[in-house]
């Protein structure tokens, strides 16, 4: 059974309410999640609150995932990035602990993609990523990987704020286009 | 702004999915998101095209203890049963902020939580549950009751007092129509009572037509029959 059908499989059970199945899509799945959402977060405390709340909506929102949502690993990483995307805008957050510095273990731009890249889309990806200008290209990761703000790339880049818009747009545009080739 | 516009339309979804949506803007979308199928799928189909760029981040395992918090949430009373409780009254305090919500949506959670309570204990039980919502349908009062115990719990979710010297007073209706039943004075102010009723009582509870709610002079009804309007009535359920 493929990742892909296998994770689908534990998601009918866990919309059972089947607890086994849920500590397996925890086992698989959580490892990514977590490193994802560090990444973007670069506080472990806050990578934590992030994946449990989105561990805890897998429970009570299993029956919700269908087909139109792509993979389950995309239905569970959607979720998760938009939790950590609303905790970095929670300025409440950011100002009580805007004195403690993120986790040292984060390098600032993104690397290279793994050589465990494997299926179709993926590859796809990469050669559309590939495609993008140099300044595109940073722009997008730094969105995704940091959850960065079109401000926040525009203080990192030392660019206008219309060049960055400027740039994820497009960029965006040209992904599309190329993916859909 | 124009969301027919397909072009906008993909442009959002984007840069929703992508995270550079932010603020009042990314909130406006995700409104339109629960409106829209059209919406949604817009952002489905980006979901699809952005997420493997997570490829490139190395998984890290989480803590240990991550898995022990995420059964607390997910299973409160397998861990301490006091939770269940806090967590049933914490639930229904928060419809009080969620506006209008139909006193039957309090009572299938409460039987939910009830429920999965229930199946840790083996003593019989036998709930009952009714709620008393204002004109704007938001709760006033939560009352419990376990006709097997006799235990009768009262919360008062959103209640304040009638009047400096007047009191609501808690009347059961037999379903014989005949004189109503004091059951006792109700909270105020988010406070929380439990008393345990006479049996006899209980057998006309457990038939009861309903409960209601009168404004009484301080103390309560001087004649053990409502002296004051009766302001609210609500069924009784079992669960």
């Amino acid at each position: 059974m493929s990742d892909k059908a296998q994770l689908i499989d534990l998601l009918q059970k866990i919309a059972q309410a089947d607890e086994t199945a849920y500590r397996q899509f925890y086992e698989f799945t959580s490892p990514r999640i977590y490193g994802i959402t560090l990444r973007m977060l670069k506080r472990r405390d806050w990578a934590e609150d992030v994946t449990q709340e989105a561990y805890v909506r897998v429970w009570y929102h299993a029956g919700e995932y269908h087909n139109g949502r792509g993979a389950p690993l995309t239905w569970l990483i959607s979720i998760a990035r938009n939790l950590a995307i609303d905790k970095l805008r929670s300025q409440a957050v950011r100002d009580a602990d805007d004195t403690q510095e993120p986790d040292a273990l984060m390098s600032a731009l993104p690397g290279p993609f793994n050589a465990s890249m494997d299926t179709q889309t993926q590859l796809l990806l990469q050669g559309c990523m590939g495609e993008l200008s140099e300044a595109q290209r940073t722009s997008i990761f730094l969105s995704f990987f940091e959850g960065l703000s079109h401000q926040q790339i525009t203080t990192r880049l030392g660019e206008p704020l219309g060049t960055i818009k400027s740039w994820v747009r497009r960029g965006l545009q040209s992904l599309r286009r190329c993916l859909e080739r | 702004m124009n969301y027919q516009d397909p072009e906008l339309l993909e442009h959002l979804a984007a840069e929703y999915v992508l995270g550079t949506l932010r603020g009042q803007a990314r909130r406006r979308f995700e409104r339109l998101q629960m409106e829209s199928l059209t919406v949604r799928q817009a952002v489905w189909a980006w979901e699809q095209r952005l997420c493997p760029i997570a490829e490139a981040i190395d998984d890290e395992p989480p803590p240990a203890h991550l898995w022990h918090t995420i059964q607390q949430r997910t299973h409160p009373q397998d861990t301490d049963t006091a939770v269940t409780s806090r967590g049933l009254w914490h639930a229904l305090w928060l419809w009080r902020s969620w506006g209008a919500v139909a006193t039957v949506a309090a009572v299938i959670l409460s039987w939910v939580l009830l429920t999965t309570f229930q199946a840790q204990a083996p003593v019989n039980h036998e709930p009952y549950m009714a709620v008393f919502n204002d004109a704007q349908a938001q709760p006033l009062w939560v009352i419990s009751s376990d006709l097997a115990t006799g235990q009768l719990s009262i919360r008062a979710v959103n209640a304040e007092a009638a009047a400096v010297d007047k009191a609501f007073e808690l009347w059961m209706l037999p379903n014989d129509g005949s004189a109503p039943r004091s059951l006792g004075l109700l909270p105020i102010n988010g406070e929380k009572q439990s008393t345990t009723l006479a049996s006899p009582l209980l057998d006309r509870l457990r038939s009861a037509s309903g409960l209601a709610v009168s404004i009484e002079p301080a103390g309560g009804s001087p004649t053990n029959v409502p002296t004051g309007p009766v302001v609210y009535q609500a069924p009784l359920i079992a669960l």
